[in-house]
């Protein structure tokens, strides 16, 4: 765990009128590690991925992510900014071009950098052609590895839950973020497709990618986490391995009085 | 022979005004209820310039597109930044207030009076008089214009535009700048629609306000849903239906109290039956929102 800091959470609190839905939030996620928050339903998680990517600005702290040799200050930025400088997420409910095709989607995450603007498009640059072919080959790679090529041409909207929740997966990788904010990656899907994307969060893991993860199933999170950070009503209760996690008293006493998290053995 | 070169120079100029409708509305999702403004600021502008200042019609073509192009970032540089429908209560008020400038604005517009005698075309000096070369004259422009929405649409470009229809948090998740796309989305299509007000002056050579008034917004908003949102040809469609229709009427010999009010209730029960059966209009892929 001496890998260097990515993004670091300092006192975050944001407040939706007299709910304190983050409360003084502070934590950090290293370079090519797993960290995984978890939490009771409405402990913030959800609050913490808006605040990180942008869609929302804290009342207070500061998010700090290190990306290119340079810290960036995200809580001053707009989430297409943000996303820029190499931050992609999903969405516990998966946010797709329902009405786009597969590849579309694929294509949209894809990077154009300034090629993709009203006056490129009108003078019909012969750059774009080919940036548009080394794109779909990107774009294709990335379905293979979610096992989607076969639906490529296929309107987003068909996709059954399991498919749409590994296209925004895939719609992720595309961006060649460094950082991935995953909301729940497997929620609601049949057990092998979870295996599916356990295996799937691994690969990418060694490939560089660090990863923040918003997740229910402890059993998952025990498997692939590095280090844990603990939610309850928007405070931080308890960060660790694992290990530390499961034998903590307090986050049992928070899950179990919820009756929350039978799973934890 | 004159009164059909009439009725499709006419349905030309509407398939202008509903291509760049659909540019906002079909493509991009945004909600977009004045059009009629940039088309009468178009009009208008290329009229007081060739009236009073003397300036060919080919200049004002110009002056009216930049000049609608630039309202259209004045409007919608505010409304755009914002998420949701408020572009649908700016471009209402602001084809209220173009049209009651258009009425008030008495020394300017004339007012309720109209601007008679406004010049013609002229190719090589030759003043554009008859129906049938204006005919061509304006359906070079559909063509030209059917051309460049379609390079618009089918590019990088114009996949961010359905991304935004579609979803516009995901879009700028994925690292799109949207106010920016919207923006310069809504000012190309208003920059379009200015063109199509200056070929209606020029040709009618007479304008008063009536003829920009939010039906007129509307009737361009049923030709894009008719033909099919985010489809080009289908906008033009769905616009020489729309301006061919009513005419058809005539024929029928009604009386012409009975005619106009006939003509309204044709348009609402077409929608109906479209939206019942073929609810993503005629040549359209995506349903309406």
């Amino acid at each position: 765990m001496c890998a260097e800091i990515v993004l670091s959470v300092n006192s975050l609190v944001k407040e939706f009128g007299g709910l304190r839905a983050v409360d003084n939030l502070s934590f950090e996620v290293r370079q090519d590690t797993i960290t995984a928050l978890i939490g009771p339903n409405g402990s913030g998680k959800t609050t913490v991925f808006n605040l990180i990517n942008g869609f929302l600005k804290p009342n207070s702290g500061s998010i700090l992510l290190q990306s290119m040799g340079r810290t960036y200050e995200l809580a001053k930025l707009p989430p297409y900014k943000i996303a820029r400088l190499g931050v992609a997420r999903t969405f516990q409910n998966t946010r797709l071009f329902s009405q786009l095709t597969v590849m579309e989607n694929m294509l949209l995450a894809t990077r154009y950098d300034g090629k993709e603007g009203f006056f490129a498009a009108l003078f019909q640059l012969r750059s774009i052609k080919e940036l548009e072919k080394q794109n779909r080959r990107k774009a294709e790679k990335y379905l293979e590895l979610v096992e989607l090529t076969h639906k490529k041409d296929e309107i987003a909207q068909n996709l059954s839950h399991g498919q749409r929740k590994l296209l925004d997966l895939a719609r992720s990788l595309a961006t060649e973020a460094e950082v991935l904010l995953l909301d729940e990656p497997t929620a609601g899907i049949f057990p092998e497709l979870k295996t599916k994307v356990i295996e799937l969060l691994k690969i990418m893991k060694e490939n560089g990618k660090t990863i923040l993860l918003i997740e229910h199933d402890m059993g998952m999170v025990t498997e692939i986490a590095d280090n844990i950070v603990v939610l309850n009503y928007g405070r931080k209760i308890a960060e660790g391995t694992p290990e530390q996690i499961i034998k903590n008293a307090e986050v049992i006493a928070v899950y179990s009085g919820r009756g929350d998290m039978t799973c934890l053995r | 022979m004159e009164y059909i070169f009439y009725i499709f120079v006419i349905a030309g100029i509407y398939a202008i005004l509903s291509l760049s409708l659909n540019l906002t509305v079909g493509f991009t999702g945004l909600p977009v209820l004045g059009h009629a403004a940039f088309f009468c600021i178009g009009a208008y502008t290329s009229s007081i310039l060739a009236l009073k200042a003397g300036l060919t019609p080919w200049i004002g073509l110009i002056a009216g597109a930049c000049t609608s192009a630039m309202s259209g970032a004045i409007i919608g540089y505010p409304s755009l930044r914002l998420k949701g429908d408020y572009l649908a209560f700016t471009t209402f008020g602001l084809g209220v207030i173009v049209y009651s400038v258009a009425k008030n604005w008495v020394t300017l517009t004339r007012g309720p009076v109209g601007l008679p005698g406004i010049p013609r075309f002229t190719i090589f000096g030759k003043e554009i008089t008859e129906d049938f070369q204006y005919l061509f004259l304006v359906w070079i422009f559909v063509l030209t214009n059917m051309f460049l929405i379609n390079r618009l649409v089918n590019s990088p470009f114009g996949r961010v535009l359905r991304s935004i229809r579609e979803d516009e948090i995901a879009s700028e998740t994925l690292g799109k700048n949207t106010s920016k796309y919207k923006l310069s989305v809504f000012v190309a299509s208003a920059f379009f629609a200015g063109i199509a007000g200056s070929l209606y002056a020029h040709y009618t050579t007479f304008i008063d306000p009536s003829s920009f008034t939010m039906t007129e917004s509307i009737t361009v908003l049923l030709m894009v849903i008719f033909g099919g949102v985010g489809n080009v040809p289908g906008s033009v469609l769905g616009a020489v239906i729309l301006v061919v229709l009513p005419e058809l009427l005539r024929f029928l010999g009604l009386p012409s109290s009975i005619a106009a009010p006939m003509r309204q209730m044709i348009y609402g029960l077409l929608l109906v039956i479209l939206m019942l059966r073929r609810p993503q209009g005629i040549m359209g892929t995506y349903k309406f929102r």
